[in-house]
């Protein structure tokens, strides 16, 4: 019989990572050299080049920050790299990730003996594909040979659920509040099947930001005020930090803690002396609004499957800060639920994501060639199975397979029927399993002779347990088009991995040869549809200098997109008219948020905000007013961590910018509405116009098609179809300035309009030529060359290319 | 001395075959056999003085009489039979420099396109592409060459889109689209598509070669049009065309048997028992129309369908009956019937599209959604892809004049298709933005490239699209437009 | 399209399956894909049969887990017609081939 499979979990934390195994019995937590199960996420790199992680490396982290870093995976999918001055070596967060992911593996040698090659490694369940990618390529650098992603949610779900001896029935929510992202997730378990129902959560809400809620607090209380924003202030809000999460640690105890630092801060060449009490009600109040916040994405989770929060069988807390007993009580009150007791919030991602790895089939153990005795033959069956009488397919290796083939259980109380092998060597037949163990079947191959023959393997194990299906991916994945939409491709939810394919049309032509004329394919990730409002992940370029032929308007492109368990994601185009595929997907980082940009965008946002209310009070509409409340407080958070950008926290930024785009996502949902009644009216004005100058100009057939367009106007109106308004309105537009156009007055007007946007012309002086001789032209009544100049202006004119940039510039529909 | 009577006679040829291309009547055998006996006369005498010629030793003088006097005559035959079958790019280039005058260029690149076609290869093609980008301003020459190039690379739809584009192109090498309208008559041919032949040599579209000629009589033959040949006039055309093996089998035995029978319109899908549920009857409706190529009818059909099932209070019942044994969440019963109706207008959308279909007049949740995605997914495709083009004079990328003319026809044939599917009520509302973009674009394409017969083709275009849809302004300022002179290489053609 | 893809056609099972028999089958297609059984290949559906790829099989049995997007399936399984009573579509418009006898490619 072979070995006992080994199957290996990690979770690679923001802030601590863990290892555990499940040997299909028993799921254990690996502990380090030190003891711990958890291993602080820090690596430091000293003067000689010396790597160290885990808690040694910790306890640097506060006399020699620049050379010690954690918190490097909130910048994973960045290109951000992380200096270490006194090796004088940059790295990347991945490869800061594979340090912590080696020191993990060596942990696992240590404890079993043996060689891990293959593993599972939990992910945030927001993380978006570079993200994932990065994850993967930590692994990769890490030693591994083969790894899958599981969402953190799932991981945990599925630990608490393993152990559930009443197979809890019913909704669980699992409640992830690590130290750097919050997840929430909705999960089902029925029939020894798990399922995600659905999940939400926030990519930038997490422990961390309670530390800071207290630094700052702190920070208000000392005689010089340090700010985030200022970059000489860094090294004392770090050391205010590190007492500061000292302190939180100790309420999760006592009513009081004392805030003392051993040498005093030197902010602006001054010394401060820190010597502060902190009282658990102090960090209540200052917690409280990000924990409710983590609670409104609980209720909005619950809303949007439509459950009410009393009809949650169990709340999981997962995560360091859970333990915090004022979370627990808040968390169990709110969401009207019990809380599920028994777990290691810490270890409880990982025991999952070892169990996720034997429900895979994802041995640990590298692949030993063994000695094979006796006929070979391919087996396929789950290595978990919710099912008690599961399927196995086989097929016998090469001719001459064996006529008839049973299956004995090793306990021996049950064999299965004798089943034929089909002349091509395959066969099938199912296992009868005992409920929550792992049962071992051995294989009796029998020959043609009715001989015995030795097969290889000679048996195989099937665990019986709760299972989960394939990992589902976590954001919607889809084609930005030329009109700003999102194609899907993949929705939240599809099981990976995932292929798909949709046909497209050019909107531009690609001209043989030219350099610059390149379309786009642009692949964004996201639940909106706007695809602005997603993120852009990658690109697929088909140039001009790579095409065989031109490639004209309105070609079909045939996009697949394909999605693999390690969040790597290929996509390929191909252009039937000229039998060619493009595959080169240029992938993109999450991308650098400066802080100027967010700035901009910041008071971009707060103008349209602020137009938004003024509307709104204006019809009274005192839902929307609130809505709109809420959005200003995002922006003033926005604002406080773009503060902390121009300090140089990177992580801020990333955090700044993602609310800046929910909240724009939210206002265009907002701003649709409002514009209606503009477009209404100025719909009703170009109808006035337009009866009475067609009516006093126009031809007998431009009146008669003007009715029609005016009952066309009628209709779109009561369907309240702007789009068809507005080009009905066009036409009307149109129909009444050739009408318009027959009066003599009627250039010198369109001169006096075409002047008047001097400012935005693109060739000023050119322009300013013209209206000189426009004005000599009117004063001579020269309709013609009146004419003549205004067409010139009109050319003038910038085209607008603010659309193009809704679509990523997209060369596809 | 010797050279006069010389010139004459090639001179005598080439008018005669000139003659032909502009006539399609009697006169067309009649100038066929002229130049055949001009021909004949030239080759005579060529054979019979190199004869002497070798004989006396002189075998490099019979060498030249025989390029000078046998090859103009005989290029067709050349062409046709020896160069396309080899592939030889180069020579079919030179040899038809010796068979037209003016601007020889064109006809030459055409036919070494022509060769390049019977037997591609990358440095044919590439050699050919450098001769045809050397010229400009874009007639109708680059066009055809373009075409065949895409036909060399086994794209006959491109082929064929170019090819009819030179209706819009005012240049004119009779030569050059004699060849391309042969290639169209036998393309339409193989495809079966008589009427379109029909059609075509209703107005003179093209020059007529003789193969073309034939194809013509046959098709006319076929589909009963007026003026069809008579078996006896088929016969001379079948005489007087190429291929005569394979042309035999085209020709109708009995011209009267020949015509074929219309296939009979297709039943309506929906031909379902009465009794079916709405349900049922619309999952069924909406099987038959994705199974075979959609048709207005199906469309309606499935649509009305639709709406009655999905407004069925038994689909609601039957629904939310469902989703409670199912245990599914709260409200799933009402989602599901619009995410039904939105993923059938969807497809119903898509099929649409790939058919060319308007909407229906129907109205419900499938009736009113589809009529709107129809109407705004096209009208939305075409401001994109007019906004694009013309955004392009600003971004200082400046493309083949080939390119530039591929990128209006496909601009063209998709406004084409929508205002097809969608009437003349969506051609209105597409028509005003079509005309500004175009316009400027025609007018840069003038001003700025010195692409002549380029914007002309545009403003026409745009006058007869200013035509149908009745806009007074544009119609004023695009006839304005087409009236200029457009200088061509064949001479400036008066608007 | 919605019809040809729909989870109860590509796992070959009834509208009226359980859970856990949906589960049993799809895993069983899964390993019948992956050693290459014949029979696994295609599925049969109203407008005729189809390639099975396992990425279909995990989408149908993941769908077909949600009891929403289950109710959607069964909408269009429960009420299609079991086979359409008409011809395949007729193949395209194919190329008589006398393009090339007449000389001309492609």
């Amino acid at each position: 019989m072979a070995e006992t499979p080994l199957y290996v979990g990690i979770d690679l934390g923001t802030t601590n990572s863990a290892a555990a195994v499940f040997d299909g019995e028993r799921v254990s937590v690996v502990r380090n050299a030190q003891g711990a199960s958890v291993t602080p996420s820090v690596v430091r790199i000293d003067k000689q080049g010396r790597v160290t992680v885990g808690t040694r490396a910790r306890r640097f982290l506060e006399q020699d920050p620049t050379n010690t870093a954690a918190e490097f995976k909130r910048l994973m999918g960045t290109d951000k790299a992380i200096e270490f001055p006194a090796g004088g070596v940059k790295k990347k967060p991945e490869e800061l990730s594979a340090e912590v992911l080696k020191a993990l593996r060596q942990d696992i040698t240590d404890q079993l003996g043996v060689s891990i090659e293959r593993a599972v490694i939990s992910v945030p369940a927001l993380f978006e594909l570079p993200q994932s990618a990065a994850t993967s390529e930590a692994a990769r650098l890490a030693g591994f040979s083969r790894v899958e992603l599981l969402q953190e949610p799932i991981a945990s779900a599925l630990a608490a659920g393993w152990r559930a001896d009443d197979a809890a029935a019913g909704t669980w929510l699992v409640f992830d509040l690590g130290g750097g992202t919050f997840d929430a997730s909705l999960l089902e378990t029925r029939d020894g099947l798990l399922r995600v129902v659905g999940h939400d959560g926030d990519n930038f809400l997490g422990g961390r930001d309670f530390d800071w809620a207290i630094t700052e607090h702190l920070a208000s209380l000392l005689s010089v005020v340090p700010s985030r924003s200022n970059i000489h202030h860094t090294a004392a809000l770090r050391a205010l930090r590190v007492a500061a999460e000292d302190a939180k640690i100790e309420l999760s105890r006592g009513e009081r803690a004392q805030v003392t630092l051993a040498q005093p801060l030197s902010i602006d060449d001054q010394d401060v002396d820190v010597d502060l009490e902190l009282t658990r009600a102090t960090v209540e109040r200052l917690c409280a609004p990000l924990v409710d916040r983590a609670l409104d994405v609980c209720l909005r989770l619950l809303a949007s499957n439509g459950l009410a929060p009393g009809r949650l069988a169990k709340v999981v807390l997962v995560g360091g800060p859970t333990v915090m007993p004022f979370v627990r009580q808040r968390v169990a009150a709110r969401l009207e639920a019990t809380l599920a007791e028994g777990h290691d919030p810490m270890t409880l991602v990982a025991q999952g994501a070892a169990l996720y790895a034997a429900t895979a089939g994802i041995d640990g153990r590298a692949a030993t060639s063994a000695p094979t005795t006796g006929r070979q033959v391919w087996l396929q069956y789950p290595a978990v199975s919710a099912d008690l009488t599961p399927h196995v397919v086989g097929k016998f290796v090469g001719s001459d397979a064996p006529a008839k083939l049973k299956l004995v259980r090793n306990d021996g109380a049950w064999s299965s029927a004798e089943a034929s092998v089909a002349p091509d060597g395959t066969w099938l037949t199912s296992v009868n399993l005992l409920p929550r163990r792992a049962c071992t079947f051995a294989i009796e191959a029998t020959g043609n002779d009715g001989k015995r023959v030795e097969v290889s393997p000679a048996s195989f194990t099937i665990v019986q347990g709760l299972t989960i299906g394939d990992p589902p991916l976590s954001r919607t994945l889809g084609v930005a088009l030329a009109n700003g939409h999102v194609q899907v491709y993949l929705e939240r939810g599809a099981p990976l991995p995932a292929r798909r394919t949709f046909t497209h049309h050019t909107v531009e032509t690609v001209a043989k040869g030219s350099k610059d004329s390149v379309l786009r394919i642009p692949i964004v990730q996201g639940e909106m549809s706007a695809a602005h409002l997603c993120r852009l992940v990658g690109t697929l370029d088909i140039g001009g200098d790579a095409v065989k032929d031109t490639v004209p308007t309105g070609s079909p492109v045939e996009v697949t997109i394909e999605l693999d368990r390690g969040g790597r994601m290929s996509a390929r185009a191909l252009v039937p008219s000229i039998e060619q595929v493009f595959e080169h997907v240029a992938h993109l980082l999450v991308p650098d948020a400066a802080p100027e940009a967010l700035d901009s965008a910041l008071r971009d946002l707060r103008r349209q905000l602020m137009e938004l209310r003024t509307d709104a009070f204006r019809h009274g509409l005192s839902q929307v007013i609130e809505k709109l409340d809420r959005l200003e407080a995002r922006l003033s958070e926005a604002e406080r961590d773009i503060d902390a950008a121009h300090g140089g926290d990177a992580d801020a930024a990333q955090r700044a910018r993602r609310a800046l785009l929910d909240v724009d996502g939210t206002m265009a949902e907002a701003d649709l509405a409002r514009k209606w009644p503009d477009l209404d009216a100025a719909a009703r004005q170009s109808a006035i116009t337009a009866s009475s100058t067609v009516g006093m100009h126009g031809t007998e057939a431009e009146r008669a098609l003007l009715q029609e367009v005016l009952s066309a106007m009628d209709k779109a109106r009561k369907d309240k179809d702007a789009p068809e308004l507005e080009r009905q309105m066009r036409l009307a537009t149109r129909l009444s300035s050739a009408a318009f156009n027959r009066t003599p007055e009627a250039w010198e007007w369109y001169f006096e309009d075409a002047a008047s946007e001097l400012s935005r012309m693109r060739d000023l002086p050119r322009a300013q030529k013209l209206v000189t001789e426009g004005k000599a032209a009117v004063e001579r009544g020269d309709t013609e060359e009146l004419r003549r100049i205004v067409k010139a202006l009109w050319n003038l004119l910038p085209d607008d290319s603010e659309a193009r940039k809704r679509g990523f510039d997209s060369g596809v529909r | 001395m010797f050279a006069l009577p010389y010139i004459a006679f090639i001179r005598l040829h080439r008018a005669a075959l000139d003659a032909r291309r502009r006539v399609r009547t009697w006169q067309y055998y009649a100038y066929s056999v002229a130049a055949g006996l001009l021909a004949g006369l030239l080759v005579g005498f060529a054979l019979f003085a190199s004869y002497y010629m070798v004989l006396a030793g002189v075998w490099y003088l019979a060498a030249i009489i025989i390029a000078f006097f046998v090859v103009p005559p005989l290029q067709p035959v050349l062409q046709r039979h020896v160069l396309v079958p080899l592939g030889a790019v180069r020579t079919s280039f030179w040899i038809a420099h010796f068979v037209s005058m003016k601007d020889s260029d064109a006809f030459a690149l055409c036919c070494a396109a022509w060769a390049h076609a019977g037997k591609p290869t990358g440095a044919g093609e590439a050699w050919i592409i450098e001769r045809r980008d050397k010229r400009r301003p874009l007639g109708d020459a680059e066009i055809v060459v373009t075409a065949f190039l895409a036909a060399g690379r086994g794209d006959a739809a491109t082929c064929r889109d170019l090819l009819r584009s030179l209706d819009l192109i005012v240049e004119n090498h009779p030569n050059v689209r004699e060849v391309a309208g042969e290639w169209l008559a036998v393309d339409a041919a193989d495809r079966g598509a008589w009427g379109e032949i029909a059609a075509s040599a209703a107005v003179a579209r093209y020059p007529a070669s003789a193969l073309t000629f034939l194809i013509e009589g046959i098709a006319a033959a076929r589909t009963g049009g007026a003026g069809a040949p008579g078996a006896g006039e088929l016969r001379a055309r079948w005489l007087l065309a190429p291929h005569r093996r394979v042309t035999l089998g085209l020709l109708p035995v009995d011209v009267a048997a020949e015509i074929p029978v219309r296939p009979a319109a297709s039943e309506p899908p929906a031909e379902t028992p009465p009794e079916r549920p709405p349900l049922p009857r619309a999952v069924a409706a909406h099987l038959h129309l994705a199974n075979r190529a959609a048709n207005a009818t199906g469309l309606a059909l499935t649509v009305q369908a639709w709406d009655a099932a999905l407004s069925d209070p038994a689909t609601r019942d039957w629904l939310a009956r469902r989703a409670l044994e199912l245990d599914a969440p709260l409200g799933a019963a009402d989602r599901a019937l619009r995410d039904v109706a939105s993923d059938v207008t969807d497809e119903l959308a898509r099929l649409a599209e790939a058919a060319g279909l308007g909407a229906p007049p129907a109205h419900g949740l499938v009736g009113d959604a589809l009529a709107r995605r129809l109407r705004h997914g096209r009208l939305d495709a075409l401001e994109a892809a007019f906004t694009r083009w013309a955004a392009r004079r600003h971004d200082g990328a400046v493309r083949a004049p080939i390119d530039e003319w591929r990128e209006f026809c496909a601009l063209r044939t998709a406004y084409d298709a929508a205002a097809t599917a969608g009437g003349l009520e969506l051609r209105r509302l597409a028509f005003p933005h079509a005309y500004s973009t175009g316009n400027s674009m025609a007018v840069w394409l003038w001003n700025t490239r010195s692409e002549y017969a380029l914007s002309h083709a545009i403003s026409r275009w745009l006058l007869a699209e200013a035509l149908t849809v009745g806009d007074a302004e544009a119609i004023d300022l695009c006839s304005r437009n087409c009236k200029l002179s457009v200088p061509t290489r064949t001479g400036t053609v008066k608007g | 399209m919605t019809l040809v893809e729909n989870p109860f056609f590509v796992l070959g099972l009834s509208p009226d399956a359980s859970r856990i028999e949906i589960e049993r089958e799809a895993q069983k297609l899964l390993g019948m894909l992956e050693l290459g059984f014949e029979a696994a290949l295609t599925y049969t559906t109203p407008l005729g049969s189809r390639e099975r790829t396992p990425e279909a099989v995990r989408a149908a049995v993941a769908a077909l887990r949600d009891p929403y997007q289950r109710l959607l399936a069964e909408l269009w399984a429960r009420h299609a017609p079991a086979s359409l009573d008409e011809a395949p579509p007729p193949p395209a418009a194919a190329s008589s081939g006398l393009r090339k006898r007449l000389g001309w490619r492609p």
